[in-house]
């Protein structure tokens, strides 16, 4: 027959198991977290420099929560026995084991007065009100260490972000605005001017035989810039048609840009590598590596006209000519396909299931369709060069095998010819397309500069600034508020804006208001001095246009509208400027000094006053 | 429920109780006693206390003039006790301290042979700088401590109960002594060390032993009233636990065991017996009355290791070669080997 424990007894155990429960499941995630965190950092460190596969850090963000969610239920589950929580007991009471050795005692069958007493011992000694504090929940003992652990850990994450997210992150940063703000503005004669300029780039200087999208997008500028001449287009109009041709000019770009360059160079290449060719195919071939494609058409219609002086030669020559287009398209061929391989191997390995492996997937998906569509986008230059391969080839067999000029051959050379002038007004349509692309932004600039002092004209008319008003005072104008009412009719009517011509014959966006308002006026159009208005357009002479394929883009922050605070900070005005500067170099300053008045004949009192100088200022 | 305690029966939990605060007392007012005459030495006196009512015998060890032997000649009248005092020398025989058959004429004027009775015969025995007698006179008291009697030709006789041997060697002079063999230490409940008293504990020795009025002890327990302590030590339940920390405490002085330390596997070469657990927790239960506990603690264990310990390892020649103390030994385990963590 067994004494059980009292019933205070018993609660207050229960009471210290449970927070040893608990902060058992403390220290031991705490463990796991600091094991956790350490086993990421190395694995993230492994990643970023890529020395493990891409689905490693995933595997073991998942294995290493597994093993601390593991951890912890293993500590919540696991019993805290009586016998323990007795003896934290004795601890905090300083009973030297009275608890520990009633728990035992209570245990046992038959025990003996001396056991009853010392259980009756122990009951005796419970303060229950002291027992919450038995075993205060304290910082898990390995805190600091999972700490640490973390911060290293989501440092390395931090830090060592890789150059393609950097990348990616700049790029959106960077990105310029889709559609600009629409506002009241005011074409002013320098905006008229440019837009001549623009004009003056139209049709005369269009070259013919171009591509047909390039043709029409050439046409669709010049129409704009026209509208906008004669004020029949919309600013809104305007820029959506602006948008409307970049969004062509980009699509021509992507189709017939980099890849058609590429191929080219691929022919070039191939005929760079002539050796010893006969002098009948010697124009061809300089006129090919010098990417003069037109040469190059009149060369072969010549030899196809006249026929050739050595034929077997020549016959020797447009074959090996064809071998090596034949082979630097094989070449290239391959290189594709090894590159589409690889990205498809890398996506077959990483099926898993985690963010950044997805994210990887989706990389690899794009790499391996930009891949793809610059293949089928070798398509028309690629097929040309094909084609004109299969002709010199024709030609070639036909000349060796019949020692002389047939008809066959000279259609074939024909053909090829053919295919040259073809290579030749690809190769134009390019270039015009890199024009309309310059002149679009070009129109875009100058839309956005005109709408910006517009800009500036309504704030100058909404607020009497200082400066505005000084300037108006000094001519005389006293203190009345010419803009006033432009700005608050501007501030009715904003529902559309149209361009029109104003009576000074100024292309002017006006505001047409809602209710019919008034339009704003310009303080300049009145014909009155505008001190520091501007400087000279032409300061900086014409802009300068570059035949690349680079496009500047500007982003311009504007101020935004918000409460904002100045402070006069004086110190410096009362105490003098200070800087750190002067600690590092008062030394070398002084010893310059020395040298100098040791050269130089300077009375000895006023380099007393030098030397005092320096040593008042000398660093403490 | 009854439980007998020997000489007396041991009903509720509340006698049990009033035992023990009678048993507090007791001790208490022995300390008081000894400590009129014995200025400092506090864990001699409970050492040698602990001993005496656990039914051992305590080896004390420290260099003359320490107050060995007033402190036990103290204990014996404060107990009430016969006292004997045997100065063992090179020439001292077995005979000298177990007592022998001496011819005597009895009232009829015949020849008999009667057993005259050795200092043995006492409650308390002062066995002063035991190592300078021979190994049989050694081995002849260590017997009687063990047994309890004496046997001489034939005849067994029982020595006085309680018995209490306090044995004294001086560690210095090692010429012409014969130390005590292994085995023999065994015997002892405790090794207790006397060491020099502090400048304070001397100034109040002077004080106390050069004026002319030397102070008197009073009788505070009967032999009889010691039995009955001694009954009830035994009592004195034990919880698993603090046996477990005993077990393994014992274990850890063992070389060859997993659990021993460092220090352990260098110094040591023979670890404590069974008698040594035995001392430990004998001694356990004496202090756990003396503190009001009816139960044995870790920390009783604690307390008594070393005094019940220190004499029965067997250090090693890497032990002996580098000076190293069974105690520092003892230390080392007692702070790698934790309560509850097995």
């Amino acid at each position: 027959m067994s004494r059980p424990l009292s019933n205070e007894l018993h609660r207050a155990l229960a009471q210290v198991r449970g927070r040893l429960r608990a902060q058992r499941v403390l220290d031991r995630a705490a463990r796991a977290l600091a094991l956790a965190a350490a086993a990421l950092a190395l694995f993230t460190l492994l990643d970023r420099l890529y020395l493990t596969p891409a689905a490693t850090l995933s595997w073991a963000i998942g294995v290493t929560a597994g093993l601390f969610i593991w951890a912890c239920a293993r500590a919540a589950l696991r019993p805290v026995s009586n016998g323990e929580a007795a003896r934290h007991l004795d601890r905090h009471f300083g009973s030297d084991d009275r608890f520990a050795a009633a728990v035992d005692f209570s245990d046992r069958l038959n025990p003996t007065p001396w056991m009853v007493a010392a259980i009756q011992d122990a009951e005796r000694r419970l303060q229950p009100a002291r027992v919450p504090g038995v075993q205060p929940l304290r910082s898990p003992r390995h805190g600091r260490h999972a700490a640490w652990a973390l911060c290293v850990w989501l440092a390395i994450t931090a830090i060592l972000i890789p150059a393609g997210e950097l990348e990616a992150q700049a790029r959106a940063t960077l990105e310029p605005p889709e559609h600009f703000e629409l506002g009241v503005v005011a074409l002013d004669a320098q905006a008229q001017e440019e837009l001549l300029e623009a004009a003056r780039e139209e049709a005369p200087e269009t070259p013919k035989g171009l591509n047909s999208e390039i043709q029409s997008a050439t046409e669709e500028l010049n129409a704009l810039i026209r509208g906008l001449r004669s004020d029949t287009v919309r600013l809104e109009t305007a820029h959506q048609r602006l948008a409307s041709l970049e969004a062509k000019l980009k699509a021509f770009d992507r189709e017939n840009g980099e890849s058609a360059l590429e191929e080219l160079e691929r022919a070039k290449g191939a005929a760079a590598k002539r050796r010893r060719s006969g002098r009948d195919v010697s124009p061809l071939l300089d006129a090919i590596r010098e990417a003069q494609w037109k040469e190059a058409a009149q060369a072969l219609e010549k030899l196809a006209k006249s026929g050739p002086r050595d034929k077997r030669r020549l016959g020797r020559d447009l074959e090996r000519l064809a071998k090596r287009l034949e082979s630097e398209r094989a070449r290239q061929s391959r290189a594709l396909k090894k590159e589409r391989r690889r990205l498809q191997q890398k996506r077959d390995k990483s099926g898993s299931l985690s963010r950044r492996d997805r994210r990887r997937l989706r990389k690899n998906k794009r790499s391996l369709e930009r891949l793809e569509r610059e293949t089928a986008r070798a398509g028309e230059t690629g097929r040309h060069l094909e084609r004109l391969e299969r002709e010199l080839r024709s030609a070639a067999q036909d000349l060796l095998r019949r020692s002389g000029a047939s008809e066959a051959s000279s259609e074939a050379m024909k053909r090829a010819a053919d295919l040259l002038r073809r290579l030749q007004r690809g190769e134009m349509s390019r270039d015009q397309m890199r024009r309309l692309t310059a002149r679009s932004e070009a129109l875009r600039e100058l839309l956005r500069r005109a709408a910006q002092r517009g800009k500036k004209g309504k704030k100058g008319g909404e607020g009497d600034d200082g400066r505005t008003r000084f300037m108006r005072l000094a001519r005389g104008e006293g203190g009345s508020k010419k803009g006033g009412a432009q700005g608050q009719d501007s501030k009715r009517g904003k529902s559309a804006v149209l361009l029109g011509r104003s009576q000074s014959s100024r292309v002017t966006m006006v505001a047409q208001s809602a209710s019919g308002g008034s339009s704003g006026r310009d303080p300049a159009s009145d014909g009155e001095p505008s001190v520091g208005k501007g400087h000279d357009p032409n300061l900086l002479g014409e802009r300068e246009r570059t035949a690349s394929r680079t496009r500047d883009v500007n982003v311009a922050g504007e101020p935004g509208e918000g409460p904002s605070s100045r402070q006069v900070v004086s110190a410096a005005a009362q105490r003098g400027f200070a800087t750190r500067g002067w600690k590092r170099v008062h030394q070398d300053y002084r010893g310059v000094v020395e040298e100098r008045m040791e050269r130089q004949s300077i009375p000895a009192g006023h380099r007393r006053y030098v030397r005092r100088y320096f040593e008042l200022i000398r660093p403490r | 429920m009854e439980q007998s305690t020997g000489s007396q029966v041991t009903k509720t939990p509340e006698e049990i109780a009033t035992h023990v605060e009678q048993f507090q007392r007791s001790i208490v007012s022995l300390k008081e006693e000894i400590g009129r005459v014995i200025v400092g030495q506090s864990d001699v006196i409970e050492g040698v206390i602990l001993a005496l009512l656990a039914g051992g015998h305590v080896l004390l060890e420290g260099v003359p003039g320490l107050g060995k032997t007033r402190l036990v000649r103290t204990l014996a009248e404060a107990l009430d006790l016969e006292f004997a005092r045997v100065q063992f020398t090179p020439d001292l025989m077995p005979s000298d301290i177990t007592g022998t058959r001496v011819a005597m004429q009895d009232a009829k004027g015949q020849t008999v042979l009667d057993f005259q009775r050795g200092p043995l015969f006492a409650n308390v025995v002062l066995a002063d700088e035991v190592n300078r007698a021979t190994p049989r006179t050694q081995s002849a008291m260590l017997e009687a401590m063990a047994e309890r009697s004496v046997t001489i030709s034939g005849t067994t006789h029982k020595l006085p109960d309680p018995f209490f041997v306090l044995a004294t060697q001086n560690p210095l002079e090692m010429d012409g002594t014969y130390p005590l063999p292994e085995a023999q230490l065994d015997r002892f409940l405790f090794k207790l060390h006397v060491s020099s008293p502090s400048p304070e504990e001397l100034h109040t020795i002077l004080d106390r032993t050069t004026g002319r009025e030397e102070p008197a002890v009073q009788r505070t327990l009967s032999s009889e009233e010691l039995l009955r302590l001694r009954a009830l030590v035994r009592d004195v339940p034990t919880p698993r636990h603090v046996q477990d920390l005993v077990v393994r405490l014992v274990e850890a002085t063992h070389p060859d065991r997993a659990t021993a330390p460092e220090e352990t596997r260098r110094y040591i070469r023979f670890g404590a017996s069974p008698r040594g657990a035995q001392a430990v927790l004998s001694g356990a239960k004496v202090r756990a009355i003396t503190q009001g506990r009816f139960s044995v603690a870790a920390a009783d264990v604690r307390a008594v290791l070393k005094p019940a310990l220190r004499h029965r390892l067997i250090r090693g020649f890497e032990g002996e070669a580098d000076g190293i103390t069974t105690d520092a030994v003892l230390d080392a385990i007692l702070g790698k080997i934790t309560e509850g963590a097995a």
